[in-house]
């Protein structure tokens, strides 16, 4: 091999030579009828991403998703969260509470491929635009909807509208995330806690482009499509790693841990001179060298297996005495000690990673170079700090070609190109109010 | 708007767990190479797998893939994350890093589609199965190379990565928590299941790729990478205003109101994401004037900093004085959303789930009767479904070495002697369950 791997590598899938290559969906026609909810959105950006045609249907008036949107900022009157799952979409306006509307989009769906809508289950049925129908004119279709609570069992049709905060907190991630009490007083950030970012409707929205993706594959032998039906609260379920089992099994109820892990340990956040990291000792012959380094072979010798440091009781009292040491010494020094001590461990590793603020991931050009996260000009947002599809294809990448459009900006292109529907029927239809 | 009856009858019936074995499976004819270790590879091709693709995971003998040692308990010689991780695969031990081994691992990848690994950048070719090296043997291949940073970039380079690095390394730990604490990891691996969403759904995309062109490719998934693209509206906020996302604990700054809150009996999440949901909140609250409160009527209103803690608060207040139950019935009657903090626990008792096949009840052929959680995207058609779990490191040897690759006996017996093929170690993890007669192998 000539060329070095990493080099090789890179020739083959830099983002920046992805308009150049074919795209991996572009024969697929989608609906996003998202309605409040990014599970959907996301779901949506993952097919536009790898280059699906993808048409995103909103009220007139816009998607309430384009005021979620921190401390209530607009960036030419939309949302911070919406100029970022805006990506690659179409956007156009359809009243679905009218006929006629309806009607449109009845029409859409019947060349679609995959339509995706977060409604409350029964809702596009009741309009005539369930998967029931559509799929009677259409049966390539795949008809993917998310809801908290999916399509059926006794909660589906509870009501409850879809909700971020509602699926982190029946997933069970929630019940296992968040500080201890480090005292006998009241502390009101010793409670179970959430994942910062929406991390119930993104994980959601990725699971609801697996679902399309596998019953597309399904098509190709099959030849039909097929409803998908994804809550996002389950697919975060699959991030407790068998707590149900853990419980049925052994009678033990998982809960949350800190900063610490439930059954090793360190494998722990740490205070260090200039921030926090992680610090991983998990085999016994690692913690050895660990305790050597500190200058405690003590701790070793006192907690020398994993199960005798398993319990939050030990991991409490060993992470003060480690975070004594880490918080005299930097990420960098830290790391250099453990590099040395590695060489010298017959079994396992100590691992020290940094635990950054975001400045530092601003600022860190590995991810400039990768087009991870970068500014992008956008033609109608302008200049933004955007993250980049995160995947790298040889043959056939993802690429980002705009990052969002305003509501119905699309209309005139996508209303002729897909209904032969002019200006003239156009005009008419807003005076209408159906588009 | 609720459903109506006829409606969830009906998908009742398209989606009903008793008729899945009776239906086929998506990636029936997928055939896939696992080659990773713990969770972001491996739980890639679990995903694949309990949608019918054939996964072979391969092991070194002896060693085997690390999860298998991740406790907190064991049963039946196994730990529980083990019993729990894996699903549908077979599971051969090839010692890949001998010659004679990378060989035997050629002719899998000549039969395969899909090829999924999490070593650090260029271990596999080291041994001479990277990519370079298996396209010669099979240009329809799907390569996935999982890890923390990437192939290539100056400051991935060598750097290990484990799921609470990408949760540092992304962000994703800054912006969760509380302002007063540090930044806060999650009590579960949510970086690597998030990674081998992500990973399983590109290789998707790149099946659908060669369906129209014959034509196999190289992916990278980057698990910081991803995390770092899920952080919603993070980078932008900076870029437009200069300001860093803080952690804001559990209430939403840009959904309000979105929190958690203490009921009288145990943690709520209560949100009500449009300006429907929250007057149906307001309601429930007896103050149904909120909802036509300038400071409270619209979401970019009650998203400021002048108008969010005041309405927090009244909810926390009010919260305070009902139960879990209550509010919950109240959520369902007003159209806001209130659901518990669940535990596994709440879990395993959950009508809801248990109906959905989401609390799946499975009886293992090795390893007998414990609940695992099913296969979130439920499909009408073909859905996912879960046969088996983990087995003993190489127990589907016969099936792999003699069913597919032919070897005779013999041969199978030679490789045997120079460590080529090999079996579990006797250890917990490995090994079968005390008294087991191989009953639950594949051959």
């Amino acid at each position: 091999m000539e060329t070095a791997w990493p080099d090789w590598a890179r020739e083959r899938d830099h983002p920046s030579q992805a308009f150049a290559k074919p795209e991996a969906l572009d024969d697929l026609l989608v609906l996003d009828c998202s309605h409040a909810s990014f599970a959907g959105l996301v779901a949506g950006s993952f097919l536009a991403e790898l280059g699906a045609e993808v048409i995103r249907v909103e009220p007139p008036g816009g998607d309430p998703a384009r005021h979620f949107t921190p401390f209530g900022l607009l960036h030419r009157d939309t949302g911070l969260g919406y100029l970022i799952e805006g990506r690659n979409k179409f956007h156009i306006t359809l009243n679905l509470d009218v006929s006629e509307g309806r009607q449109l989009l009845n029409s859409l769906a019947a060349t679609a491929d995959v339509l995706i809508e977060t409604f409350l289950p029964g809702q596009m049925d009741a309009w005539g635009l369930g998967y029931r129908q559509l799929a009677a004119a259409n049966p390539r279709l795949i008809y993917c909807a998310l809801y908290t609570y999916g399509q059926f069992g006794p909660r589906a049709g509870c009501g409850q509208p879809n909700a971020d905060i509602a699926d982190q907190a029946l997933s069970g991630v929630t019940f296992i995330s968040g500080f201890l009490p480090e005292g006998p007083a009241a502390d009101p950030t010793a409670v179970p806690t959430r994942q910062g970012s929406w991390h119930g409707w993104t994980l959601g929205g990725f699971w609801g482009a697996f679902g399309i993706l596998a019953a597309l594959s399904a098509r190709s032998t099959l030849g039909v499509g097929q409803f998908v039906d994804v809550s996002p609260a389950e697919a975060l379920m699959r991030s407790t790693d068998g707590a149900c089992a853990w419980w049925e099994l052994d009678g033990v109820l998982r809960s949350r841990v800190g900063n610490y892990d439930t059954a090793i340990f360190p494998y722990a956040y740490f205070r260090s001179k200039d921030g926090y990291v992680l610090l991983a000792a998990v085999m016994d012959l690692a913690w050895k060298a660990l305790a050597g380094l500190m200058g405690r072979p003590d701790l070793y010798r006192q907690y020398p297996t994993i199960p005798s440091r398993k319990s939050l009781e030990v991991q409490a009292r060993l992470h003060k005495e480690l975070e004594a040491w880490t918080a005299t010494l930097t990420f960098e020094e830290l790391a250099a000690k453990a590099e040395a001590a590695n060489r010298g461990i017959e079994q396992g590793v100590i691992v020290v990673g940094r635990v950054v603020d975001l400045p530092e991931v601003v600022k860190n050009a590995h991810y400039r170079e990768r087009a991870t996260l970068s500014v992008f000009t956008d033609p109608t947002y302008g200049d933004l700090l955007i993250q980049f599809p995160f995947q790298k294809m040889s043959a056939s990448p993802p690429r980002l070609k705009w990052t969002c459009r305003a509501p119905g900006q699309d209309n005139a292109h996508v209303y002729a190109k897909h209904l032969g529907l002019g200006r003239e029927s156009l005009a008419d239809l807003r005076t209408r109010g159906i588009v | 708007m609720k459903a109506a009856q006829s409606y969830l009858d009906w998908a009742a019936a398209i989606f009903d767990p008793a008729k899945i074995f009776a239906k086929p499976e998506a990636l029936r004819g997928l055939q896939v190479l696992d080659l990773g270790t713990i969770f972001l590879g491996p739980t890639t091709t679990t995903y694949l797998a309990e949608y019918g693709a054939e996964v072979i995971k391969v092991e070194i003998p002896g060693v085997g893939d690390t999860i298998r040692a991740l406790g907190p308990t064991y049963h039946w010689n196994m730990s529980l994350i083990g019993l729990s991780e894996p699903k549908n695969k077979y599971f051969a031990g090839l010692d890949v890093r001998k010659p004679k081994g990378a060989q035997l691992f050629k002719r899998l990848v000549a039969r395969a589609d899909v090829l999924v690994e999490n070593f650090r950048a260029g271990t596999l070719e080291r041994w001479g199965i990277g990519y370079r090296q298996l396209r010669e043997v099979n240009p329809r291949l799907i390569y996935s190379a999982h890890n923390g940073f990437g192939q290539w970039g100056d400051y991935g380079a060598g750097r290990p990565s484990y799921d609470a690095i990408a949760q540092g390394e992304s962000g994703m730990a800054a912006i969760s928590g509380f302002t007063s604490r540090p930044p806060l990891k999650s009590g579960g691996y949510i970086g690597d299941y998030l990674g081998a969403v992500a990973g399983a759904a590109t290789i998707l995309a790149a099946l659908h790729h060669r369906r129209r062109t014959g034509q196999g490719q190289f992916i990278e998934i980057a698990q910081v990478e991803a995390l770092i693209r899920m952080l919603d509206w993070t980078w932008a906020y900076h870029g437009l205003t200069g300001q860093y996302r803080g952690r804001y604990g559990n209430a939403d700054v840009a959904i309000v109101p979105s929190d958690i809150v203490e009921a009288k009996d145990g943690f709520v999440a209560i949100s009500a994401p449009t300006d429907q949901a929250f007057a149906g909140l307001a309601q429930a609250m007896g103050k149904p004037h909120l909802a036509e409160d300038p400071r409270y009527r619209t979401q970019l209103s009650r998203a400021t900093d002048e108008h969010r803690e005041a309405l927090l608060k009244a909810i926390r207040d009010w919260a305070r004085g009902l139960t879990t139950v209550e509010l919950l019935a109240l959520g369902d009657r007003h159209g806001f959303a209130a659901a518990p903090v669940a535990s596994g626990k709440d879990h395993c008792a959950d009508a809801h789930l248990a109906a959905r096949r989401t609390l799946w009840r499975h009886d293992d052929p090795i390893y007998g009767r414990f609940p695992l959680y099913g296969p979130p995207a439920k499909l009408s058609a073909t859905p996912g479904r879960i046969k088996w779990t983990i087995k003993p490191v190489g127990a589907d040897n016969d099936f792999v070495f003699r069913g597919i690759l032919g070897l005779s006996p013999d041969e199978i017996k030679t490789l045997k002697t120079e460590g080529i093929i090999g079996r579990w170690a006797d250890r917990p993890g490995q090994k079968p369950p005390d008294g087991w007669t191989g009953e639950g192998r594949a051959l």
